[in-house]
């Protein structure tokens, strides 16, 4: 077999909601690499999993994917409480890993994957898929090009209605870290991106609106607002609260330039209108915040990085400052004042 | 009949409010003094409407007959006319924001209480259809308990209006604040309108980012919190580019426990292309006729108007605290 034919060989950790609402389609469709092995705690999805994706063997146990030498890459679409170990057991063992955003609910454990990255030699790519949705990177292109001039105010809205019941993981802030974490770290990633710049400070304001979140305990809305040199600011909302019916409305985005003015919204930007007893603006995607094809991008873009060794368009210190952000967002709502991030 | 006076050509306004009072059933329009510039267009207009024209508080108020005044001037000259007109028993219809601080306007409001004249500010967007339509959904329940309202106030640069000179605009001094406030604080009014609470605590990150060179800000997002729990985001500014279809954005978008209310626009519109530009042009906008309507029922039917000159203070006070919070750097307590 020669070089260009050698495939990477993939082991799916996690074959829950992220799995089958995206990365099961990417990997089916995806070439440059196989899946051989699944792992799920629960048996039959990881068999389910196992057969979807033509995988050799599936398991419940990561030992018996890890101990597997023919393994190249782990695949972690296991929910956020478990990115840190299972990234660094996965890199002590000598893998590259593909993990799902957020790297983790812990600014520690982030730093601690970070190390464990750089002391085994390997990837580890933080899979923040609005870097690679079209409608994003389209943007940030015209960011790029400098027709809006400088970006200095970006007003961000991601909300939608958690479709979850309130016993799911999701629902536990420790677990997952609320709204706050979970799409906060998409909208804080978003604003770093288009600032091209570090966060410098953050204040922020959160509720429980939901049943579901005053039982546990749990911001579903949160409305933060973080700043950047020279006192350029992003406001984002991001909430878990609103009616189901929003969904279609999910994203938004205005970007204020020193020479224009950029607008986005999912409902404006939808070509498709449905009317009969009510309006349905038809979904083009399993997940209403991203695009059919970014998933894909994706992960072809992380395989390439593993085959070539190329700087990844999202990098570890990129999730690290993220996820800062939303560190920064929970005190400031703790301690209600702004606070101050370390450039 | 009332007898109007329009005092001051400062504020571009006078252009919308003018002419709604000059056809009002009843109003009359008797004078128009420009006491600080565009002299040149308000003797037109009021050669145009064959009322007398001035150009001195003093000659106006001692030589003509008012019983009702618009104040266009600029902010920081609001207690010296609102001073004269209270002697004289004149009720005032006073464009925002009603002073440049906070003791002006507290010496305002006294004014008015003393002599019991009517003060009204005219904050349009309470008398703008769809946002009237959310603040009865909110009052009659159908929208639930009120989480979050989030507001945009985006306009043009005010040296983009060719018909008058704006320089004021840019000077502290003279217009209190700049673009964030000026073009915010309707907003700041709306939302304290329809938070139905009173705000507590202000944040907000303000700076000139836009428009270079300009002595104040031009651009700015604030989080206020109520009493009540509401939370509210505004941004505003004069953050509109020159070819931008439409001069001022008013959206607000209410999450309540029942419904989500998103107002994209003021008016109704349509839309228009021609060679070189796309233009929005609403077809459907009553808040200005209303705005001067409420003044003059409550004159004529000798009650409180619609917004007070409280109200106008709230709204300052609450502008006032976002600069003071993104000069210090620290979220503000209200009041002041």
């Amino acid at each position: 077999m020669s070089a260009e034919e050698k495939k990477l060989n993939v082991g799916i950790i996690g074959n829950g909601n992220i799995y089958k609402l995206a990365h099961r389609e990417c990997w089916q469709s995806i070439k440059k690499a196989r899946v051989i092995a699944t792992c799920d705690l629960v048996e039959e999805k990881a068999l389910a999993a196992c057969k979807e994706l033509n995988a050799e063997t599936f398991s419940t146990h990561i030992d018996d994917l890890l101990k597997e030498d023919s393994v190249d890459v782990i695949d972690i679409c296991a929910p956020t409480y478990e990115h840190a170990h299972l990234s660094m057991r996965a890199l002590d063992s000598g893998k590259h890993v593909i993990c799902e955003k957020p790297i983790s609910n812990s600014l520690e454990d982030a730093r601690n994957m970070l190390r464990a990255a750089r002391a085994n030699g390997k990837h580890l790519y933080i899979a923040h898929t609005r870097r690679f949705d079209e409608r994003w990177t389209k943007i940030k292109d015209i960011i790029s090009s400098k027709e809006l001039g400088e970006p200095v105010s970006i007003a961000r809205s991601e909300k939608s209605w958690l479709p979850f019941p309130a016993d799911n993981w999701y629902w536990n802030p420790s677990l997952s870290g609320g709204v706050l974490l979970d799409i906060g770290i998409h909208v804080a990633d978003q604003l770093n991106w288009f600032f091209d710049d570090v966060p410098r400070e953050v204040f922020a304001k959160a509720k429980k609106i939901r049943n579901e979140a005053r039982e546990n305990n749990v911001f579903d809305f949160s409305l933060l607002l973080v700043t950047y040199e020279g006192g350029k600011n992003g406001v984002a909302d991001v909430s878990w609260a609103y009616p189901q019916a929003w969904a279609p409305f999910y994203s938004s985005l205005t970007i204020i330039g020193t020479n224009g003015k950029l607008e986005y919204s999912d409902k404006d930007s939808n070509p498709m209108t449905v009317i009969d007893g009510g309006v349905e603006y038809p979904r083009y995607s399993p997940l209403i915040s991203t695009t059919l094809t970014s998933f894909q991008n994706e992960i072809n873009h992380f395989l390439d990085c593993i085959v070539n060794g190329m700087q990844p368009a999202i990098t570890l210190e990129d999730a690290c400052k993220a996820l800062e952000v939303i560190d920064a967002a929970y005190r400031s709502i703790n301690e209600g004042k702004p606070i101050k991030i370390n450039p | 009949m009332l007898k109007f006076g329009v005092i001051g050509y400062d504020h571009v306004h006078v252009l919308k409010y003018l002419p709604i009072i000059a056809h009002h059933p009843e109003a009359r329009l008797v004078a128009v003094a420009a006491i600080e510039r565009n002299r040149a267009p308000a003797k037109k207009v009021s050669e145009h409407y064959r009322c007398r024209y001035f150009e001195s508080l003093d000659a106006l108020f001692s030589l003509q007959k008012l019983d009702a005044i618009y104040i266009a001037s600029t902010p920081a000259r609001h207690p010296e006319i609102i001073r004269k007109a209270a002697e004289q028993n004149i009720h005032v219809l006073c464009d925002k924001p009603l002073a440049t601080n906070l003791y002006d306007a507290d010496e305002i409001i006294s004014l008015v209480e003393k002599s019991r004249i009517k003060l009204m500010v005219p904050f349009n967007p309470r008398f703008q259809l769809p946002v009237m339509r959310l603040k009865t959904m909110i009052g009659d329940g159908t929208v639930g308990e009120l989480f979050y309202i989030n507001a945009v106030k985006y306009g043009k640069v005010p040296s983009l209006i060719s018909a008058l000179d704006t320089s004021w605009f840019f000077d502290p001094d003279q217009a209190g604040f700049g673009g964030f406030g000026d073009i915010g604080i309707h907003a700041v009014d709306a939302l304290c309108w329809l938070a139905e609470g009173t705000p507590r605590k202000v944040y907000a990150r303000l700076g000139n980012h836009i428009h270079r060179g300009l002595s104040t800000d031009d651009i700015g997002s604030a989080i206020i919190e109520f009493d009540n729990g509401v939370i509210a985001n505004l941004n505003s500014g004069w953050a509109n580019p020159s070819g931008c279809p439409t001069w001022l954005d008013v959206k607000f978008e209410v999450l309540g426990s029942k419904k989500v209310v998103s107002i994209n626009k003021p008016y109704h519109d349509f839309t228009l292309y021609s060679e070189h530009k796309m233009e929005t042009v609403s077809w459907w906008r009553t808040d200005i006729d209303m705005v001067v309507e409420e003044f003059i029922q409550s004159i004529l039917e000798d009650r409180t108007p619609a917004i007070t000159g409280k109200d106008a203070l709230r709204a300052l006070e609450v502008v006032l605290a976002a600069y003071q919070s993104s000069a210090t750097g620290e979220e503000v307590s209200l009041p002041l």
